[in-house]
């Protein structure tokens, strides 16, 4: 196999060993960064380097971010985005960290349930009365707590100082669990019943929503978590960091082979357009200065008298 | 028309000003308290509500959003501009100028000048910027406002510590070049693509900082053309119609080292003696 293109993986340190044999074998230069390693730059030229690599000279960027230093992720997904191809652009990836965005954006493409963002200070009576306990509240740090009466609601919510943004949805009971990976040629899951989970091939209707939401967001590869509530799916959590040690142990699926590949295929491909591309608009536009020197040599002529 | 303002729970002297205006050129006008709105959605749809009353039934909406709002701000502004409201923010436009970095790599990718900045998440990454840059240094707290968060290091010994500090905070690490003289800038307030006023920021004896919150004084001062094409430019980059931007001017021209989507105009209504909270709400009452 003929090795392409140089492909950048940032994400945390215990991803390295994971991707990097699979990435290394695939692409001509494959180099995973620790976000803690990386400097950005703006001044004289924007720079997002490490260890003197700049990613904005790689062809790709996979971007695997976890809970913490999510606005750093933000902040390099936007200023790399404008440079190079990057695994999910910077609006959808703030949604990672804001789920009412998050859910906003994929009501588009598939059904939300009911869900309320609130900021703390109107939160418990809202709460109480709207929502009726238990409820989930998912705190701005992404942790979901379980709330089943009034002193732990207004405990936990004291935790956090107004303007901070708490989400609130409606527990659910039993409920079927898929746990799935799309991606541009790839849609499998298995199927989670308590502890154990099974391998599934997924419905047509799973399959479409998930094609869906990948649209929507515009992302490369995503980890979708269904339920399943009296008859019908609805997008529990999405995530940019699939297990890929439990997609292999179930399904003996391994992602990091699919992700290599399809990367690669978003590498190459385009390329060849962009030279195309880049040739169609010279042939334009010489073809518009020679339209220009006619023009101008035809306006010259003078009738003879 | 009605006039919704979304704004910090406590308000200040900015609010305060607004409404007294609104009050003159709305057939009614309302305050919601950022904290105390509510957004539920279920589906496609969706309302944002405090005490019964819709925030998608305002016909204009003026978002006063400060930093400790700003992730339910963006909330908030992301389902108004879903619902098809003309905004004079755009919703990312708040978290991109909360953060100093992001702010000033949008700036430079638009051709403003800019100081050179460094940002990192640990002090081993801007290790060798410290070891060749000129002192004193800047450091910032990523999320700062009005000065607060501003420190400066006269030498890489005191800037490690500063970064210690900030480490041990978890706080990102953003650092920039100092711009002589240091104490001065320039604060112009752009409304819709005018300079609606301009000022000159002094700071107070044994004070680098100018801003008017940590007791610089402003005066009024006219922008050159180059200055006026900058402010105006950096707003237009921000996503923002209602916008303070501060300049600096330096041995090589002006630079632009922020821009505030929540520009406070206090000092600046008192400096110019202009109405600037009277030109927002023309602005607003015109049509966004």
């Amino acid at each position: 196999m003929v090795k392409r293109g140089r492909v950048a993986i940032v994400g945390s340190k215990t991803l390295e060993k994971v991707l990097m044999p699979e990435f290394s074998k695939t692409f001509l230069s494959a180099v995973f960064f620790d976000p803690n390693t990386i400097k950005l730059t703006a001044g004289k030229e924007l720079t997002a380097t490490s260890n003197k690599f700049n990613l904005i000279n790689f062809d790709y960027v996979l971007l695997l971010p976890d809970d913490s230093n999510k606005e750093f992720y933000y902040t390099l997904a936007k200023i790399l985005e404008k440079h190079t191809k990057v695994s999910i652009p910077s609006d959808s990836l703030f949604g990672f960290w804001n789920r009412p965005i998050l859910l906003s954006k994929i009501s588009k493409a598939v059904p939300v349930r009911r869900t309320a963002a609130i900021s703390q200070n109107a939160a418990a009576d809202y709460i109480k009365n709207d929502f009726k306990l238990p409820v989930i509240l998912t705190t701005p740090g992404g942790k979901r707590v379980y709330v089943s009466n009034e002193e732990t609601l207004r405990n936990v919510l004291s935790l956090f100082s107004a303007g901070h943004l708490v989400s609130v949805h409606e527990p659910i009971k039993k409920a079927e669990v898929h746990v799935t990976f799309f991606s541009e040629n790839s849609s499998i899951g298995y199927y989670r019943v308590g502890d154990k989970r099974v391998p599934n091939n997924l419905n047509s209707n799973l399959v479409e929503m998930g094609k869906r939401v990948r649209k929507v967001l515009n992302a490369d590869f995503l980890s979708i978590l269904f339920v399943k509530i009296d008859g019908n799916y609805y997008v529990s959590t999405i995530k940019l960091n699939p297990r890929f040690d439990l997609f292999n142990k179930v399904l003996g699926k391994d992602l990091v082979r699919i992700m290599a590949s399809e990367i690669s295929n978003k590498i190459v491909a385009p390329d060849a357009v962009a030279v195309a591309d880049g040739f169609i608009k010279k042939l334009v536009r010489g073809m518009e200065k020679f339209g220009e020197w006619i023009g101008n040599e035809i306006s010259n002529i003078r009738p003879s008298k | 028309m009605k006039l919704a303002i979304l704004g910090p729970l406590s308000r200040s002297y900015e609010e305060i000003r607004l409404l007294e205006e609104a009050t003159k050129r709305f057939s009614s006008v309302s305050y919601f308290p950022i904290p105390q709105v509510v957004v539920e959605m279920e589906g496609e749809s969706f309302k944002l509500t405090h005490k019964n009353k819709n925030l998608l039934d305002y016909d204009v909406i003026l978002p006063r959003m400060p930093r400790s709002y700003k992730t339910f701000g963006t909330t908030l502004l992301h389902f108004l501009n879903k619902a098809g409201k003309s905004l004079p923010i755009e919703p990312w436009a708040v978290v991109a100028s909360h953060n100093k970095f992001l702010t000033l790599a949008m700036l430079q990718e638009g051709g403003i000048p800019i100081p050179e900045t460094y940002m990192g998440l640990k002090r081993g990454v801007v290790e060798d910027v410290l070891s060749t840059m000129n002192y004193p240094a800047v450091l910032k707290l990523l999320y700062g406002s009005m000065g607060v968060g501003v420190m400066f290091a006269d030498s890489k010994q005191s800037a490690i510590s500063i970064i210690d500090a900030m480490e041990r905070f978890n706080e990102p690490i953003f650092v920039e070049d100092f711009i002589p003289p240091g104490n001065v800038d320039i604060r112009a307030y752009v409304i819709n693509g005018k300079v609606v006023a301009s000022m000159k920021r002094i700071a107070k004896e044994d004070e680098r900082r100018a801003n008017i919150g940590m007791g610089g004084e402003g005066h009024v001062y006219k922008l050159t053309s180059k200055e006026k094409k900058l402010a105006l430019k950096s707003a237009e980059l921000m996503g923002c119609k209602i916008c303070g931007v501060d300049i600096m001017p330096s041995p090589d021209g002006p630079v632009v080292i922020e821009t505030n989507v929540n520009a406070q105009f206090k000092g600046i209504e008192k400096a110019t003696k202009k109405n600037i909270a009277g030109n927002i709400i023309d602005f607003l009452a015109r049509g966004v």
